[in-house]
């Protein structure tokens, strides 16, 4: 008998969740295509993908969620949230869902000469970051916005293969928000409690007990104090993207080594 | 009923704070909820946890900032009230 702690719905339908089982090990399923668990140590007992899954959505799901849970056991930091890179250095994008971080990652890639580095979760090692992710996955809606360009296939929500690095040097980490449509892209730093309590909303976390907390609360501490804070504020507005992807990259990332 | 303002506070055993340049972030390691104080609120916590009350807190650190001391003593009292009702601190037994 598993007791659910935590509960991501859509439309009023499971789609993930976190609990924990009778005899004290974590499970985090998705209800009908896969399920992790786990000994609070860290010890994976089993790794389920069902069959019917497709190649792609298993190495997602293994690169991504399922090692940023494993990591959180082992205290190593594994952040929701989108990564790109310029010139050798990367910057973690975060924000809630719906703050446009794969469109804005997209974008970056598209317009400002970025490679991805990951879509939806973002790990941390001792030299930098890698990616749970091999490409973009965007929404018919932002795939749309880029359907102009020739890397886009119009009926795929998958873009650009992400760029297969081993670790990546962190510029900054940026809190996505938006402004009023006649506002221009700004770039501003972020201090102390906002710095933290935004890297700690995005952490990944699968022991939902006061060690873990703990643990959480510490590594979004040490991470804050190593990596600048920026915030990114652009107007909801399709039509800036471009110009807002090349503000953000050019306030916070080194050219491209193929700039002229 | 006591005026929060004029309550020894402490803070519970399952609550954990960590300080990040003058701000501090509380986390309750049962609930999860997390909850930021600016750098008056750090200082409040502060004044708090070595066993003075935010009225107390309040006389000390008037004239500091642009703000009648009436105004200061309720909003620290404000604060001090959302502290608890959070079960972000709770009252110290009083000294016998």
């Amino acid at each position: 008998m598993i007791r659910w702690l935590a509960t991501s719905r859509h439309e009023g339908h499971v789609v993930h969740r976190i609990g924990r089982d009778v005899d004290g090990s974590l499970v985090a399923e998705w209800p009908g295509a896969a399920h992790l668990r786990a000994r609070r140590d860290g010890r994976v007992l089993e790794r389920y993908t069902a069959a019917s899954m497709a190649d792609r959505e298993r190495r997602r799901l293994l690169r991504g969620p399922f090692a940023a849970l494993e990591r959180s056991l082992r205290n190593e930091i594994s952040l929701h949230g989108a990564a790109v890179a310029r010139g050798g250095r990367a910057i973690v994008l975060l924000g809630n869902s719906g703050h446009g971080k794969s469109t804005l990652a997209a974008a970056l890639c598209a317009y400002a000469g970025c490679t991805l580095i990951a879509d939806d979760v973002v790990h941390w090692g001792a030299n930098g970051i890698s990616g749970g992710e091999e490409e973009h996955a965007l929404d018919a809606q932002s795939a749309s916005i880029f359907a102009g360009e020739n890397f886009v296939n119009s009926e795929a929500k998958t873009l650009f293969p992400a760029e297969v690095v081993s670790e990546v040097p962190v510029e900054a980490l940026v809190l996505l928000t938006f402004v009023g449509p006649e506002e221009s892209p700004v770039v501003s730093s972020v201090h102390g409690a906002d710095a933290l309590t935004a890297v700690l909303a995005q952490g990944a976390r699968f022991a939902f007990d006061p060690a873990g907390r703990r643990a959480e609360l510490e590594r979004a501490h040490t991470l804050v104090q190593q990596i600048p804070t920026r915030r990114f504020a652009r107007a909801r507005d399709w039509g800036a993207l471009a110009h807002g992807a090349n503000v953000l990259a050019d306030a916070l990332l080194p050219p491209s080594p193929t700039s002229p | 009923m006591t005026d929060p303002a004029d309550l020894r506070l402490k803070l519970p055993t399952n609550v954990f704070t960590r300080r990040f340049e003058e701000d501090v972030v509380l986390l309750d390691l049962d609930s999860g909820e997390y909850f930021a104080l600016d750098p008056l609120g750090a200082r409040l916590l502060d004044a708090l946890v070595s066993g003075k009350t935010s009225n107390e807190f309040a006389a000390g650190i008037d004239g500091e900032f642009d703000v009648e001391e009436g105004r200061l003593r309720a909003d620290l009292g404000a604060l001090v009230a959302e502290l608890l009702k959070r079960k972000l601190v709770e009252q110290a037994a009083p000294a016998l």
